[in-house]
C-alpha cells in the first residue's frame, strides 16, 4: 500500500524511468547526425535541353535535382535551392577551341523545405522554357535568349554549346557542365540524355 | 535588458519564451519540487542543487558530444563536437536552469513541511 509520504519518490522514480525511456530512440538517432551531415549529397540527373520547337523559337532545359541522405538519421531537411543556368558557345572555335562567350541564361528557384527521410532520395524537378520572344523578359536575359537560340539554330559542325549549372543548397555549391555537340544531321530535334560529372 | 528578456532575446543562445524553452523549463521546475519534498531540510536542498547542476551538466555534455563517444562521426567533426558541447552546454543552462532548480528545490522543501 502506497503512503501518501512515498507519493513523491514514487513520482520522481516514475518520471526518472519515462524520461530516461523517451530519450533512448532521439538519442540514437542523433548519435547519426554528423554521419548524416558528412555523407548527404546532391546529385543533378536527366538533363534534357527539348529542341522539337525550335522552328517556334522555343528550346526547354529540364534537370532533375536529387538528394541523398544514405544515413538512418531521420530529420534532414532539403532547404530553398537555387540554379544558375549559363551557356558557352562556340560556333566558329578559336584556334585552342575554346568557348568564345560566355552568357547567363536564367536562374531556377525551389523556394520549399522539404524533409528527407533516412536511406532515401528526394527528387527536385527543375524546368525553364528558353523563349526570347518572351514580353516579360529584362534587357539582359532578352539577349542571353536570343543568343543561345542563335547559337541553337546556327550550330554547326565544328561549334559547340555547354551548358553550366550552378545550384546552391544552403551553404553548399556545385556545378554541372554540359557539352551540346552537333552530331549528324540535325542533332536538336530531339531530347538529349547528358552524361554529367559534379563536383 | 529587461526589454531584451521579455522579447525573447537569444543573446544566451536560445530563445527565453518559446514554447520549446517554456515546456522543459517547467519539467525541471517541478521535478525539482519534488526532490525538495524528498530531500526535505534546507542543507541538503542547496547541497543537492549542486550536485544535481553538476551531474546534469555531465549527462548533457555526454549526450551532445554522443556521437563521438559511440565512433559515429567522421574524423572532421572531432574538434568541433567537444567544442559546440562545451558551449551548448553553458549557454543552455544558464541562468533559467539552475534558477529553476533552486527556486523549484526550496518550493518544494516549503511543501513538504506543509503537506506531510
Amino acid at each position: 500500500m502506497l503512503r501518501k509520504q512515498d507519493l513523491p519518490a514514487t513520482l520522481f522514480f516514475a518520471i526518472t524511468i519515462i524520461s530516461a525511456a523517451t530519450l533512448i530512440v532521439p538519442l540514437w538517432n542523433y548519435t547519426q547526425y554528423y554521419s548524416a551531415l558528412y555523407n548527404f549529397n546532391y546529385t543533378i540527373q536527366g538533363i534534357t535541353v527539348n529542341t522539337s520547337q525550335l522552328s517556334a523559337r522555343m528550346a526547354q532545359i529540364n534537370f532533375t535535382l536529387v538528394a541523398t541522405n544514405p544515413t538512418p538519421y531521420s530529420g534532414l531537411q532539403v532547404g530553398p535551392a537555387q540554379c544558375e543556368i549559363d551557356f558557352f558557345g562556340s560556333i566558329h572555335p578559336d584556334t585552342n577551341g575554346q568557348p568564345t562567350t560566355y552568357w547567363e541564361l536564367t536562374k531556377l528557384y525551389n523556394t520549399t523545405t522539404c524533409p528527407i527521410g533516412p536511406n532515401s532520395n528526394l527528387t527536385i524537378p527543375f524546368g525553364t522554357t528558353i523563349n526570347p520572344d518572351n514580353t516579360k523578359l529584362s534587357s539582359d536575359q532578352y539577349a542571353a535568349f536570343q543568343e543561345f537560340m542563335n547559337y541553337l539554330t546556327s550550330l554547326d559542325p565544328k561549334g559547340e554549346i555547354t551548358l553550366v549549372l550552378i545550384c546552391h543548397l544552403g551553404l553548399q555549391s556545385f556545378m554541372v557542365s554540359l557539352d551540346i555537340l552537333p552530331v549528324g544531321g540535325n542533332p536538336f530535334m530531339q531530347d538529349i540524355p547528358l552524361s554529367q560529372s559534379t563536383t | 535588458m529587461l526589454n531584451a528578456f521579455l522579447s525573447g532575446s537569444q543573446t544566451v543562445g536560445y530563445t527565453f519564451w518559446s514554447i520549446s524553452t517554456a515546456v522543459p523549463l517547467l519539467l525541471l521546475f517541478l521535478v525539482s519540487v519534488l526532490a525538495g519534498m524528498l530531500l526535505a531540510d534546507i542543507r541538503s536542498i542547496v547541497l543537492g542543487i549542486f550536485e544535481a547542476l553538476a551531474l546534469t551538466i555531465l549527462l548533457t555534455y555526454t549526450g551532445i558530444a554522443l556521437p563521438l563517444l559511440v565512433g559515429n562521426a567522421p574524423s572532421l567533426y572531432a574538434n568541433a563536437i567537444p567544442e559546440t558541447a562545451i558551449h551548448d552546454v553553458f549557454s543552455m543552462f544558464f541562468p533559467l536552469i539552475p534558477f529553476s532548480f533552486l527556486i523549484g528545490a526550496l518550493m518544494g522543501g516549503f511543501l513538504e513541511d506543509w503537506l506531510f
